[in-house]
């Protein structure tokens, strides 16, 4: 950021900015800045030069610095990588479960698991856990090797652990006491037996207190009546295999094994029974319906698939598809399933499969429904509203920008129904609305905070914005406009329309201009000071709605058109005369806004007495007027615009430096200071509010601008009387009081004196009037 | 053995998909997590039984620009259907306590289109007269009369504007005594608020009597009132117009 100062006796009229020999901008106050992009490596010269009101000119010496490429460092520097098991002495039942975990300052790209120098896992996250089956008894390795961003590698370190076998208790006593540990593992194949399979059993024992298995198969009842097991295969193993079958279908065919010890006392006997189908190549049935019976475009659709499975395998699922698309499967072995949602218009068509268990499939004849539309009851109408800011003090690029229109009185005429709607803080409008066939929106520029319009005067020139009509399609239930424009000086979505309110005495044609989104930069930028306000408040009084008038400025009694505030009409007059400041818009001068509105502010949650007249910062004002009374009056609204204007430079929508005095309020430069002028009083406030004291070191305080309003909201606003800063200070409620013994209380003192005011109450006033 | 495992399998797969089933109408339904996309689908269904989770939401949702959607959303069916007095009193409470500026701002904002549409019941009578001779260079009273059925803490009752017809300035008629005035109202009091007039030119003025009474932080309502006034160097009218 450049910055250039200027000073003369007689006033400064241009400084121009020139970087590596070319003019980078000129301004018409001092300082005038500039900030750029960032420069390529290599040299920047730089200097300034300020013409006064009579031409002369100066010009600084030129100046430079180096601009260098900031260095990149390597990365070398291995990744860290741990990895633990769990756990941690397993035996030959237990899952084991790997975790590895990886850091680097350059971030990891991946990490790999290991496990018996074998590849089981591979992520891109700095962590990896990975569960196995439990492993046979002996010694298990694993490494996990992590990878950074740049390269370079690291390996855990190889870890082994044990793998024991299960030390299962001596069952040869308690095996009917206790439930042992289940020491064998039973299986069968096929899965899903047919009559027409054969299949294998299988039992292994994971317990080496197993000695020896007996396997059983089937059963049958035995000439006394008793169901004998007959068994099929023994095997003195860990191992026992039988392949046996066909069976015949439709029964549970019991699968039994025993398990015996060294002793050959029995330990543990399990029990499956194995389910056998019929074989069948007997596919399954399937139907769907569907309701309401005759669908229109607004209707939910509700499918109802259903299958059963006449070779009693059973189902095993079942799909219902939409106009060519599967649009639901049901669950593993549900025998139905349902699908609802909107049709569209016209011939849709839908068809159920199903699957048995046996895999054989079958699908409902493709059904047809023709859906007639009916359009919604109701259609979603939104958008975007925008305005377009101009910035005459070209600190920001560019010097035009679109920003939300926020809280603004929107309208959706349809037909004989008019729809009411604010927008949100993008801007963002919303109408639910009846189904017409077109619409069209109007606009006006207002909010909670502020109503602006072309005059007030007896014929009342009212402005608004109407959008062109827009038709909705027949069936649509959504219509998004996108960003509704309303520019500087040109139309875009929206025509701009002003008209005299009286058709009595006035005139009441209808009038088209160009553009206006000044309207809607002074509600915008009143909203904002609006919005500080409501959030800062300390008192229980209302803040009434500002009304503006902008351009057709009333004018202050005994001078030109100016922008100013008659607080008891509750207006504020913003002139764009070419006769006022070389035609100045005071549409986009934000710090003039936020001024004048303070003077609404006062009004309404503080107090002022007739107050109004032309004035200058160092100026003190003469009879009838009030000196203290009209210093504090100007110099608070000379801070608040100031305070608001610094605390949006870091937000994204910067307000307008134009006519700011960022350097007087540092360093007013007056005369003569004191209560009674309004220079001093928006010093001292901004001393207070600032966030710095660097080289201040009569200022120890940052950062109190919230006391300050809520002092200005409860302590100032006296019924009869209006404030002065020594109330501000001593009253009752004021700076002292509040403080109490924090040091922030008398830190206020040599901020006083510094500004050329007294630092006690040893003089006469007003008084502290009280409500 | 067989049966039992694949009925366990069934069961434990059961409990996950309601588990999972749970957690899904938790995420699209709780006001913590609900989105945009949720809000528009209330917003569409305009029914007043979603203001209680609107509300909620308002107070739950930790996106600040979700908050504000449901302050909009709930607003506007509330307004459509005729249930203001569901979210007024959160709206207010809003206004005065919260602490975001953007959330704030919708509840004042959103406030007043409700109050828009359907005002606070003040049982306020508001009336102005001119008292005194009416010719140029006299000087007469405008008296503006006011009484509420309610307390109220801050009442402003002025002239705001003095219009002569010919200019469209103010000249002609000086206001003599302080403008505007405030003071407390007791329920059933009246009080008269006079301002001195002083007529130097004859013409034909409008003048805009106001009164604001301030309820509380957030709520307000004014009045107007306009006095046709004529004039004349040997006399002259006035006329309220409604």
């Amino acid at each position: 950021m450049f910055t250039a100062i200027a000073t003369d006796a007689g006033g400064i009229s241009k400084i121009e900015i020139f970087i590596n020999g070319s003019m980078a901008t000129s301004g018409k106050t001092s300082p005038c800045v500039y900030v750029s992009r960032p420069f390529p490596a290599g040299t920047v010269t730089y200097n300034a030069v300020a013409y006064d009101k009579v031409g002369n000119k100066a010009a600084t010496k030129s100046l430079s610095f180096n601009v260098t490429t900031p260095k990149r460092q390597q990365d070398t520097i291995v990744p860290m990588v741990k990895a633990v098991h769990s756990p941690e002495n397993p035996t030959t039942l237990d899952k084991v479960t790997f975790t590895a975990k990886a850091a680097d300052a350059g971030g990891i790209s991946r990490i790999e698991l290991f496990i018996n120098h074998r590849l089981v896992r591979t992520t891109g996250e700095p962590s990896i856990s990975y569960t196995s089956d439990p492993f046979p008894e002996g010694t298990v390795r694993y490494t996990a090797v992590a990878y950074d961003k740049a390269g370079n590698v690291a390996s855990s370190g190889e870890h082994t652990f044990i793998v024991k076998p299960v030390e299962l208790p001596d069952l040869t006593k308690e095996i009917r006491r206790r439930p042992p540990v289940r020491p064998v593992h039973m299986s069968y194949q096929p899965f899903y037996p047919t009559s027409l399979d054969r299949i294998t059993f299988t039992a292994r024992a994971f317990s080496d207190s197993v000695k020896k298995m007996i396997m059983s198969v089937g059963s049958y009842r035995n000439e006394y009546g008793f169901m004998v097991y007959p068994p099929v295969a023994e095997n003195n193993t860990s191992f026992c295999e039988y392949t046996g079958g066909p069976y015949a279908a439709g029964s549970m065919l019991p699968f039994t094994v025993y398990a015996f010890d060294e002793n050959n006392e029995q330990i543990w006997v399990g029990t499956q029974e194995v389910m056998v189908a019929d074989w069948d190549n007997i596919p399954p049935q399937v139907d769907i319906t569907y309701s309401p019976a005759e669908p229109t475009t607004q209707d939910i659709v509700v499918f109802t698939a259903t299958a059963s499975d006449a070779s009693g395998r059973g189902v095993g699922k079942v799909q219902i598809s939409v106009n060519g698309s599967v649009v639901r499967t049901g669950g593993y072995r549900e025998t139905s399933c349902t699908w609802s949602g909107k049709l569209h218009e016209g011939r849709n068509t839908y068809s159920a499969k199903a699957w048995d268990l046996a895999y054989n499939s079958a699908s409902s004849p493709e059904g047809e429904i023709n859906v007639t539309d009916v359009p919604a009851e109701h259609v979603w109408v939104h958008g975007n509203l925008q305005y377009e800011d101009k910035f005459e003090y070209p600190l920001y690029s560019p010097a035009t920008e679109f920003r939300p229109i926020r809280a603004v009185e929107l309208k959706l005429v349809a037909g004989s129904h008019t729809y009411n709607c604010t927008t949100d803080v993008s801007g963002f409008f919303s109408f639910i609305i009846d189904r017409p066939t077109e619409f069209y929106l109007k606009l006006k520029a207002g909010n909670p905070a502020a109503r602006v319009e072309r005059d007030y005067d007896w014929c009342n020139e009212y402005v608004w914005w109407e959008s062109a009509k827009y038709p909705i399609p027949g069936n649509a239930s959504s219509v998004d406009l996108g960003n509704m424009r309303v520019g500087a000086d040109t139309n875009y979505e929206f025509t701009a329309y002003w008209q005299e309110n009286d058709t009595l005495f006035c005139g009441s044609s209808k009038h088209q201009f160009a553009g206006g989104s000044a309207y809607f930069n002074i509600a915008e930028t009143i909203r904002r000071e609006w919005e500080y306000a409501t959030g800062h408040r300390d008192d229980d009084d209302s803040i009434g709605k500002v009304s503006v008038a902008y351009p057709d400025s009333n004018t202050l009694q005994g001078s030109n058109s100016i922008p100013w505030t008659n607080p008891f009409y509750g207006e504020i007059y913003l002139p764009c005369d070419p006769d006022v400041e070389e035609g100045r818009d005071f549409g986009f001068v934000d710090e003039t806004i936020l001024h004048e509105y303070a003077h609404h502010l006062t009004e309404e949650i503080s107090e002022n007495d007739w107050a109004l007249a032309t004035h200058e910062l160092c100026t003190r004002a003469g009879w009838p007027l009030n000196a203290d009374e009209f210093a504090w009056f100007e110099g608070f609204a000379e801070y608040l615009s100031h305070f608001l204007i610094k605390g949006s430079v870091n937000s994204s929508e910067k307000l307008s430096f134009e006519r700011t005095k960022f350097v007087f309020a540092e360093t007013p430069n007056c005369p003569n200071l004191g209560t009674g002028v309004e220079g001093a009083v928006f010093a001292v406030l901004w001393d207070l509010a600032d966030d710095s004291s660097q080289g201040e070191p009569w200022d120890t305080v940052n950062g109190e601008d919230d006391t300050i309003f809520k002092i200005f909201d409860t302590e100032m606003d006296n019924y009869v009387d209006a404030p002065i800063i020594q109330e501000f200070v001593f009253c009752p409620r004021g700076w002292l009081a509040r403080f109490g013994n924090d040091p922030r209380g008398a830190a206020i003192l040599p901020i006083l004196a510094h500004h050329g005011m007294p630092t006690s109450v040893g003089m006469t006033w007003g008084g502290c009037g009280g409500n | 053995m067989k049966k039992t495992k694949i009925i366990i399998i069934g069961i434990a797969a059961f409990l996950i998909l309601a588990a999972i089933g749970t957690w899904q109408l938790l995420t699209v339904d709780s006001p913590e997590r609900a989105g945009l996309n949720h809000l528009n689908v209330l917003h569409m269904r305009l029914n007043p039984a979603d203001i209680p989770f609107l509300i909620e939401v308002v107070r739950k949702n930790s996106d600040q620009y979700v908050r504000e959607r449901a302050i909009f959303i709930m607003t506007d069916i509330a307004v459509r259907k005729d249930a203001a007095e569901q979210v007024s009193s959160f709206l207010d409470d809003l206004a005065y306590n919260e602490k975001n500026d953007s959330v704030r701002s919708a509840a004042y904002t959103n406030l007043y289109v409700i109050r828009e549409l359907d005002p606070l019941k003040i049982d306020t009578n508001f009336d102005a007269y001119i008292e005194g001779n009416i010719f140029e260079g006299n000087t007469v009273d405008l008296v503006a009369s006011v009484n509420s059925g309610s307390q109220v803490n801050e009442a402003i009752v002025g002239i705001k504007r003095i219009t002569r017809r010919e200019t469209g300035g103010a000249q002609g008629i000086r206001v003599s005594t302080p403008n505007p005035l405030r003071f407390s109202l007791k329920a059933g009091e009246i009080k008269e608020s006079r301002f001195s007039l002083d007529l130097r030119d004859e013409g034909e003025y409008l003048l805009l009597c106001f009164l604001k009474l301030s309820i509380d932080r957030v709520d307000y309502q004014t009045w107007e009132k306009a006095i046709l006034l004529r004039v004349e160097k040997t006399g002259g009218s006035y006329q309220v117009q409604e």
